[in-house]
């Protein structure tokens, strides 16, 4: 029995050497380490085996049993050596490799709000425009029907360049709406005209929660033949349904503002309490989102369009609050402080 | 401004709940921006003490009965100014209360005090939420009547309104009752005015010139001879109160009441101590000076327009008077004033002097000329009821800046090309007369003639009647129809797509986006300087900077990147790689 343990040992060995691929390895694992192998019927017939015999032929078996698997263990090796070896040969590049993590950054909240709300103006022919910051005070107040000593000039606090004429005069300063570049496209564009002006301005205004001194606008103007009060409210009941939503139930009043005439806020429902009043909407259950108005004739007519052959609407709304609302951001200042830990959120 | 229900009541019959009519008002254009009830009281009535008998038991307490209509009440009371006959609040068993020693809410019980019952109580102010006054009850006003609940007497509604600045003549309790008016298509009572004159003629007690006719188009001004200074009665000053304004004493509590009322600042200067008994409107002297009302020395410019006498300023015109004209107790005479001036001159004094009032406020929105004989009417008429003066014949009255007013032509075609929907001539003429306009009819079935009433000062051409008649009928009735005109031609600018495109490249490669104040300090700019050398070019400078590190527009980004970078090492763990990108412009 030992010496055909040895024999069968030596056959396996040499047979192994011959191999040279996993396939052949394979199988010859199953001839001799396998579950019908010589080796297991061996080891199986151990039992009926007088005692003295057991121990020694035991022993033997389970020594050739430790040899093998060692030895198929190094050819296993050796075969996947020279395989790696023959393919880095034929092909430089492993695709077996994972890939490395490269983590993409985000937008800023806010850019994601202009982007969204520009879309929903651009769907409807609205064409988007910039302008400068620092600007002029005629196209700021002046052109926009807010002449010097207006009491409207006073709910705009205004930073004004260090900069004056011979008179005496400041005739720059930042902008404080972007409703001024408005007043620059009546002046330079020929109907019809259908712009979106997105941007940052700036007010006198010191930093709390729900004010910093620069956020941001959007401005639109429409300028055409037949350009209607319902054609103003249309277009902003349109947006509202895509921007807040189909249900959300929309207030259309009049308000004032000097470079409108009929003049016009729209409110949503409050996002918090669903209009029936809280802290948010100080308990009227409204949100105010946009003023807006038919553009004054004499703003037209500054512009060098004719009041009688055009007409005009125009709108203009405050950005920082719209993500704040729909965030529940509860602090502006968070979108100016860089802080990474906020803006990764977005 | 602040508008109770009640003062708004005595013009017009409200039947529509205050939530009702804070919304209409709202809607077309007075927006409400808070409405506060006053006085909720539950259980406590309006009664009247009709005996006083001692406390059995005790020396300073006292057992007044009270008659509060169904029945009559004994309690246990220790106020020191009981008196039979004195018209009170009775809380009864149940009521809500504020307790005068540690200011807590209970709720009134039966209690027995030093043996007797008492089954209610007669409360101070302070118990009742009124005031902080406790050292004795509130004594009503005789004309309370007995058994009447108490929020019905006392109670009121207090609307918080933002007036827009084209609408100086809403900046009034009238003006607001003509708002309702208009809204729930009602009529309203205004106060009748009149009194008695005596024989001598103003004029021969005051003479007034007007030099600079440009700022000032009109002054008015009346005498009252013989006042008595005291305290205003209690419903003026609650009155007061309830608009913000603190009493200060009937003559000028009178001026501030009808200020409220008409909207008209008023002001009542010491005739004694108007020198040469004449008023001169005319320009300050550059570097001339007055001490103002609040006791400062102000120093005037050429522009400001002054009230003056023979000698000096007696007031800085429609900002604020003079101390040394100023009503004292002494007083026995007043010249009342109700001008006009022009607004944008009040608006640069106001500004210039930082002396923001409630007169600079109207004045500077450009109230009517017109209102001043009113309001100097009524005022006049209040002085002599109120503290007993006799006004002498007339009134003066200079009026250089007289304009006709010029009637507006309105077509249906017109509203409808501007708002997109079809209102009949009839509905036009019913919008705009319930607004007090005047509608002459023209020889054109689509056409009216139209005139504003004299105190509105914001109506100049058919737009602003187009809103007058929307704004009344409601914006409700406006259709919302999206554009259908064709699409006007695109020309885009291609550095709008471009940064968008950078942009998102970026982020596709892990930089984060920030945005960052434009407005930076010198200090910061010279930190990215290699070496201490003055910066070239200069950036641009705010004449009027908040604070010295957002006094400079950055002529690059690099500070900001910079800072946030510094900012966010805080929290963040900088050996791994970091990526920010901040987007904006710079300004050279």
């Amino acid at each position: 029995m030992l010496k055909q343990l040895e024999e069968l040992k030596l056959n396996a060995l040499r047979e192994l050497e011959g191999i040279t691929n996993a396939g052949e390895l394979e199988s010859w694992r199953v001839r001799y380490l396998g579950r019908k192998s010589e080796l297991t019927r061996v080891l199986r017939s151990l039992a009926t085996l007088p005692l003295e015999q057991r121990k020694a032929v035991g022993a033997s078996a389970n020594e050739v049993k430790a040899n093998l698997e060692d030895s198929l263990e190094q050819k296993a090796q050796a075969l996947r050596e020279r395989q790696l070896k023959v393919s880095t040969k034929e092909e430089p590049i492993d695709v077996t490799l994972p890939g490395r993590y490269l983590p993409t950054g985000h937008l800023h909240p806010i850019t994601h709000t202009l982007r969204e709300i520009c879309d929903i103006f651009g769907s409807m022919g609205f064409q988007v425009v910039e302008g400068p910051e620092v600007e002029w005070d005629y196209y700021n107040f002046e052109a926009l029907n807010i002449p010097k000593e207006h009491p409207a000039r006073d709910t705009m606090a205004t930073l004004w360049a260090d900069f004056e004429t011979e008179s005496g005069e400041r005739p720059m300063l930042l902008r404080t709406h972007t409703t001024s570049v408005s007043a620059r496209i009546i002046e330079t564009m020929q109907p019809p005209i259908r712009i979106i002006v997105p941007g940052k301005v700036y007010r006198y205004e010191a930093s709390d929660a729900t004010h910093t001194p620069m956020f941001y606008q959007i401005d639109g103007l429409v300028v055409d033949k037949g350009i209607t009060m319902a054609n103003l409210k249309g277009t902003l009941y349109e947006f509202s349904r895509r921007f807040f939503g189909e249900d959300r139930q929309v207030r259309f009043r009049c308000d004032y503002f000097p470079f409108v005439e009929p003049g016009a806020e729209m409110a949503i429902e409050c996002l918090v309490c669903g209009g029936k009043g809280c802290r948010l909407c100080g308990n009227t259950g409204w949100i105010e989102i946009l003023g807006a108005g038919m553009t004054h004739p004499r703003v037209l007519e500054r512009g060098g369009l004719d009041p009688e052959v055009y007409t005009s609407f125009a709108f203009g709304m405050g950005i920082d609050r719209l993500p704040m609302l729909r965030y529940g951001i509860n602090d502006i200042r968070l979108f100016y402080g860089s802080d990474l830990r906020f803006l990764r959120q977005f | 401004m602040k508008v109770p229900l009640k003062w708004l009541q005595e013009y017009i019959d409200i039947t529509l709940s205050p939530s009702e009519l804070a919304n209409r008002l709202t809607m077309a254009g007075t927006e409400v921006k808070g409405i506060k009830v006053i006085g909720d009281w539950e259980s406590i009535v309006v009664g009247q003490i009709i005996a006083i008998n001692p406390h059995p038991n005790a020396d300073r307490l006292y057992l007044p009965t009270v008659d509060v209509g169904t029945e009559q009440l004994t309690v246990v009371c220790g106020a020191p100014n009981l008196a039979i006959g004195d018209k009170v609040a009775f809380a009864y068993v149940g009521a809500q209360l504020i307790d005068g020693h540690n200011g807590q809410v209970f709720r009134l019980k039966s209690a027995k005090i030093r043996g007797v019952v008492s089954n209610g109580m007669v409360c101070s102010e302070k118990e009742l939420g009124i005031s902080d006054i406790h050292e004795g009850i509130m004594v009503l006003p005789p004309d309370a009547r007995v058994g009447m609940p108490l929020a019905e007497y006392l109670g009121d509604v207090i609307f918080d309104l933002e007036i827009t600045p084209n609408r100086p003549d809403c900046l009034s309790i009238i003006g607001i009752t003509r708002e309702v008016a208009a809204l729930t298509r009602q009529k309203l009572s205004l106060p009748e005015v009149g009194y008695n004159e005596a024989a001598l003629s103003i004029e021969q007690h005051i003479s007034v010139e007007i030099i600079a006719s440009d700022l000032c188009p009109r002054y008015c001004a009346s005498l009252v001879t013989g006042v008595r200074v005291a305290e205003s009665p209690k419903w003026m000053q609650q009155r007061l109160l309830a608009c913000g304004m603190r009493p200060i004493n009937n003559i000028v509590d009178i001026t501030n009441y009808v200020m409220l009322e008409y909207g008209q600042p008023l002001h009542a200067f010491d005739y004694d101590k108007i020198k040469g008994k004449k008023i001169i409107v005319r320009r300050a002297g550059g570097g001339e000076g007055i001490v103002s009302l609040d006791g400062v020395e102000r120093v005037l410019s050429g522009d400001m327009l002054v009230i003056a006498d023979e000698k000096a300023a007696v007031a800085i015109a429609g900002v604020m008077g003079g101390a040394d004209s100023e009503v004292t107790e002494q007083t026995t005479s007043i010249l009342l004033e109700a001008a006009n001036f022009n607004p944008a001159n009040i608006h640069f004094t106001g500004r210039t002097l930082n002396m923001p009032s409630e007169a600079c406020m109207r004045f500077e929105r450009g109230i009517r000329p017109e209102l001043t004989l009113p309001a100097l009417k009524r005022a006049t008429q209040l002085l002599i009821q109120l503290a007993g003066g006799k006004a002498a014949k007339g009134v003066v009255d200079v009026y250089p800046g007289k304009l006709e007013r010029e009637p507006v032509l309105l077509s249906t075609a017109k509203l409808e090309r501007l708002l997109g929907v079809e209102f009949s001539l009839d509905q036009i003429i019913e919008a705009l007369t319930s607004l007090s306009f005047e509608c002459k009819p023209t020889s054109s079935k689509s056409e009216v003639l139209v005139t504003a009433p004299y105190w509105r000062s914001d109506i100049h051409q058919s737009v602003d009647l187009t809103e007058e008649v929307v704004r009344t009928i409601g914006y409700d009735e406006i259709p919302a129809t999206m554009l259908s005109q064709p699409l006007p031609r695109q020309n885009p600018e291609p550095i709008i797509s471009l940064k968008q495109e950078v942009r998102h490249s970026l982020i596709g490669y892990g930089f984060q986006e920030i945005i960052t104040y434009s407005l930076t300090g010198m200090e910061m700019l010279n930190r990215l300087l290699p070496e201490p050398h003055p910066l070239k070019p200069m950036p641009l400078r705010l004449a009027n900077p908040m604070t010295a590190d957002q006094e400079y527009l950055r002529p690059n980004l690099r500070a900001n990147l910079l800072a946030a970078l510094s900012e966010n090492r805080k929290h963040e763990d900088w050996t791994q790689v970091r990526k920010i990108v901040a987007g904006g412009r710079r300004f050279t």
